[in-house]
């Protein structure tokens, strides 16, 4: 019942194993060409060693040997554990417990290497079929809720819920049926949202079985219906006759023959029940008994129909049924000896292949065919009886302490882990404080590095500054004042001569007139550090610094190299700042890569032009906001014209012509 | 009769003062009615020594002054201004000629509303000849202004209604590199008042930018420096 039975397509396996063997080929090719022949060797071995496998039949140590040396070398963990893996898969379906035992463990111990949760759960999983097959609950148990536990970390919840499930069995095999319940509503609930219509039929028919453990009839046969619910809903019509089987058998305890006969007819209707001589055989059996109880017994020669379809397929449990189904019969029909002999064998039967539960029916209708033994048979019940409940507890007391210990183990591991996150927390605390103490000393270092530099500038410019003024002063004061006087003089020197060298002389005065106000001016110019303004050298100033702050490229163009001259410092002054302004604008919303600037002097204008490449704006939409006022301000200062042009994804280019200063 | 004035020449440059002689002398021999006494003084102190010598009756016909001499603070002497402002006082009917290389509009406003001189020449603009047309106008009793301060005075005229003679002065100091925290040193104003006077300022100057070049470019360019 619990088998996977999902991972048994051959073919698929066959096909994983040609694409596994093709990657693992194709990294010795491409190694060690020399390898070649032996490689293909080892392929041709590993195919012999499964083929023999599948066969059942025991590999040669020789092979065995050959391949498992060979299987070691590989380098690839991921591809030796997938190896590893499907001659685990093999063996299991083989129950070849020699092989499956020696592949699985080295399926697991690489899995855990690789750390591959997935796997981890597979093979956890395989050691669970393969226990559970042979009966070891509690250590099919234990592996199962590993399974368990490897498939939810790794989110794998269609694994995960197979496993309660599983889990939910051995419980349920355990009579510890309200765990097995509860296990069973953990899968459940996943297998519905799929939905995985036969883990769901699976599911509830284990829920009626618990329910007929603990005689809740009514239940039992609600659950049955829901999973025939789920067959109708999902087609899965080859399973419908079990479920009346079970259905009927429920009817029958519940002493409504009628019904019960009902259920198996109906199922003996089916076609599909012929291709399946078990549950032919169990239906036949079910229904010749419940009619013979109901006290009509019209299928008499069913019996002997099922009890030979059950010795046809040497299935040993269906013919202790039927044995001891025909004996009560037989007993009825006061045929005792016959009833004995068939009791005998039948109890013989299940002592052999350890029905426990026929055993015991067993022995009581020997206690009644047979009265004058009938202590000695009681006694023998009571052994096996109790037998079973020893057992039974033994496992279930193994399965609680495996579920404690995990228990303990996992909020242990939770503590650390709290415990851990505690630290961590801590510590990087500790790191962002002692990170930030950091930043702040080595930003004040900075800001005072900064002002030191600073407070030197501005000692250098007030030095520069003192001595400016000195100059200026010396300038203006004696120079000039020497000048004046030197001019004075001359003019007064009654230069006598023709008319020619007296206007050569008036010319000189005057050019040394024109020396005076030079000087003068550029005194004065000293004093108010009104060094002119050089257009070019700023504008590209502000670009590049603009530029790496924007992370956008400048490109600068300037038609005329005299531009200055043609610009009133005062206009020149307005224009830089609008540069200033318009370029702190792309900064801020344009989002641009390239920014180009140009000037040019066309017809005694000056044109100004700033354009970028970036997202623009709609001008119906757009506020105009304190920048772009400011650069019309800016511009009705100069007497210029503004043009801003721009669109929403096509840039924005701003353009400004004003007249050229009349020299 | 040869009528004879007294002349005092006050300029700290010995070689212009005797330009200056040279253009009495001039105008001397030009005019045969004219003879001058010429006094000369290359500070305050000879200046002041001079003119202990005149009086009532000995009288002191004209003076010329630069405005840039070696201060002498002991006698409350700072500026040629100064020393014309005492002569002024001493001597009614003294002529005052002043002779500067200062040209800022400002200055020269400032210079007529406290002395208010007869003759006012700026040396860049002037040579021998005008000396001479400025020596023979004052001594006619008409004034004589060179063409510099004839323009600062059309201009004064035209702009006085906007700014007084605190804003004026303001601008002034802060055209000849005064820094602003020093100028309530200067002023009868807080720096407070300085802040609010510079503010309106700007307002009436039409001037956006917060810096103080821009206001003394506008300032210049209308003529109030």
């Amino acid at each position: 019942m619990s088998f996977k039975k999902l991972y048994k397509p051959s073919l698929a396996l066959i096909g994983l194993l040609i694409v596994c063997l093709i990657i693992i080929s194709g990294l010795y090719i491409k190694k060690e060409k020399p390898e070649n022949h032996s490689l293909d060797q080892f392929n041709q071995d590993l195919k012999r060693l499964k083929k023999e496998i599948v066969r059942s039949q025991t590999p040669d140590e020789s092979l065995l040997a050959k391949t498992e040396n060979r299987i070691q070398n590989i380098e690839d963990y991921a591809i030796k554990q997938k190896i590893y893996h499907d001659l685990t898969e093999l063996s299991l379906e083989k129950y070849d417990s020699l092989l499956f035992y020696k592949y699985n463990h080295k399926s697991l111990k690489l899995a855990k290497l690789l750390n591959d949760s997935v796997e981890i759960g597979l093979s956890h999983w395989n050691f669970g079929a393969f226990l559970l097959k042979k009966q070891k609950y509690a250590d099919a148990f234990y592996h199962y809720q590993l399974a368990q536990q490897a498939f939810s970390q790794n989110r794998h919840p269609y694994y995960e819920a197979k496993m309660l499930y599983n889990m939910a069995f051995i419980k349920g095999r355990l009579k510890e049926y309200t765990e097995s319940e509860a296990l069973i509503y953990k899968a459940l609930p996943y297998f519905q949202s799929v939905p995985k219509a036969k883990q769901i039929y699976k599911c509830y028919t284990l829920l009626s079985f618990i329910n007929e453990e603990l005689e809740g009839l009514d239940q039992a046969a609600h659950y049955l219906k829901l999973a025939l619910n789920t067959i109708e809903q999902h087609q899965l019509y080859h399973l419908k006759a079990s479920v009346y089987n079970n259905l009927g058998l429920i009817y029958h305890k519940k002493q409504n023959y009628p019904k019960a006969l009902k259920y198996f007819n109906e199922a003996l209707s089916m076609e599909v029940v012929n291709d399946q001589p078990k549950l032919l055989a169990r239906l036949l059996d079910n229904r010749a008994f419940t009619s013979f109880v109901s006290g009509e017994n019209q299928y008499f020669k069913d019996f002997i129909k099922a009890l030979n379809i059950r010795k046809a397929t040497n299935n040993k449990a269906g013919i202790v049924l039927s044995q001891l189904h025909l004996s009560e019969i037989l007993w009825a029909q006061k045929d005792s000896l016959q009833a004995i002999k068939l009791a005998k064998d039948a109890v013989a039967t299940a002592k052999d292949i350890k029905l426990k539960r026929e055993l015991l029916k067993g022995l009581i209708l020997q206690a009644q065919l047979e009265p004058h033994k009938a202590k000695t048979y009681i006694e023998e019940w009571k052994d096996v009886h109790d037998e079973i409940e020893h057992k039974v507890r033994k496992q279930r007391h193994k399965v609680a302490k495996i579920q404690f210990q995990t228990q303990v183990f996992k909020s242990e591991a939770e503590r650390l882990k709290s415990h851990k996150s505690f630290l961590i927390v801590l510590l990087s605390l500790g790191t962002l404080i002692s990170t930030l103490i950091y930043l702040y000393i080595r930003q004040k270092t900075k800001a005072r590095k900064i002002k030191l530099k600073y407070d030197q500038e501005q000692l250098l410019q007030l030095k520069k500054e003192e001595e400016r003024n000195r100059i200026a002063a010396d300038l203006h004061d004696s120079i000039l004042g020497k000048l004046f006087g030197l001019r004075l003089q001359w003019g007064l020197l009654g230069i006598e001569s023709n008319m020619k060298i007296k206007n050569e002389h008036r010319a000189h005065l005057n050019t040394l007139k024109g020396i005076e106000v030079e000087i003068r001016n550029l005194a004065h110019d000293l004093k108010n550090q009104a060094t002119e303004i050089n257009l070019c050298k700023q504008l590209k100033n502000i670009g590049l610094q603009k530029s790496k702050i924007g992370g956008f490229k400048f490109k600068l163009h300037i038609s005329q190299p005299n531009i200055d001259k043609k610009l009133s410092q005062f206009a020149k002054k307005q224009l830089l700042a609008i540069t200033e302004e318009a370029l702190q604008n792309v900064i801020k919303h344009a989002q641009a890569t390239i920014l180009s600037l140009t000037v040019s002097n066309p017809e005694n204008t000056i044109h100004f032009e700033i354009s970028d490449n970036g997202k623009g704006f709609d001008k119906h939409e757009y506020h105009e906001g304190i920048g772009l006022d400011n650069i019309r301000k800016r511009a009705q200062d100069i007497n210029a014209q503004l043009v801003i042009e721009s669109a929403k994804e096509k840039g924005t280019t701003i353009k400004i012509t004003l007249n050229q200063i009349t020299s | 009769m040869k009528k004879i004035k007294n002349v005092l020449l006050v300029d700290d440059h010995p070689i212009i003062i005797s330009a200056y002689k040279q253009v009495f002398k001039k105008v001397e021999s030009q005019n045969s009615n004219l003879r001058f006494k010429i006094y000369e003084a290359n500070s305050f102190i000879e200046a002041l020594n001079h003119l202990k010598r005149f009086n009532q009756k000995r009288k002191l016909h004209l003076l010329l002054v630069d405005l840039k001499l070696t201060p002498a603070p002991n006698h409350n002497l700072l500026s040629g201004e100064d020393l014309a402002l005492q002569v002024k006082e001493s001597f009614i009917d003294v002529k005052i000629m002043i002779a500067t290389t200062y040209h800022h509009n400002y200055r020269i406003h400032s210079i007529f509303k406290s002395l208010n001189p007869d003759g006012f020449l700026v040396k860049g603009d002037i040579d021998e000849k005008e000396i001479e047309h400025a020596i023979l106008d004052l001594l006619e009793d008409t004034p004589y202004y060179s063409k510099t301060v004839r323009n600062a005075l059309r201009q004064y005229v035209s702009n006085d209604l906007l700014l007084d003679r605190l804003d004026r002065q303001m601008l002034y100091e802060l055209s000849q590199g005064t820094k602003t925290k020093d100028l309530s040193n200067i002023l009868p104003l807080s720096s407070a008042g300085i802040d609010r006077r510079k503010k309106r300022l700007k307002e009436i100057l039409d001037v956006i930018e917060n810096d103080d070049k821009t206001l003394l470019q506008k300032a210049k360019d209308l003529g109030f420096l």
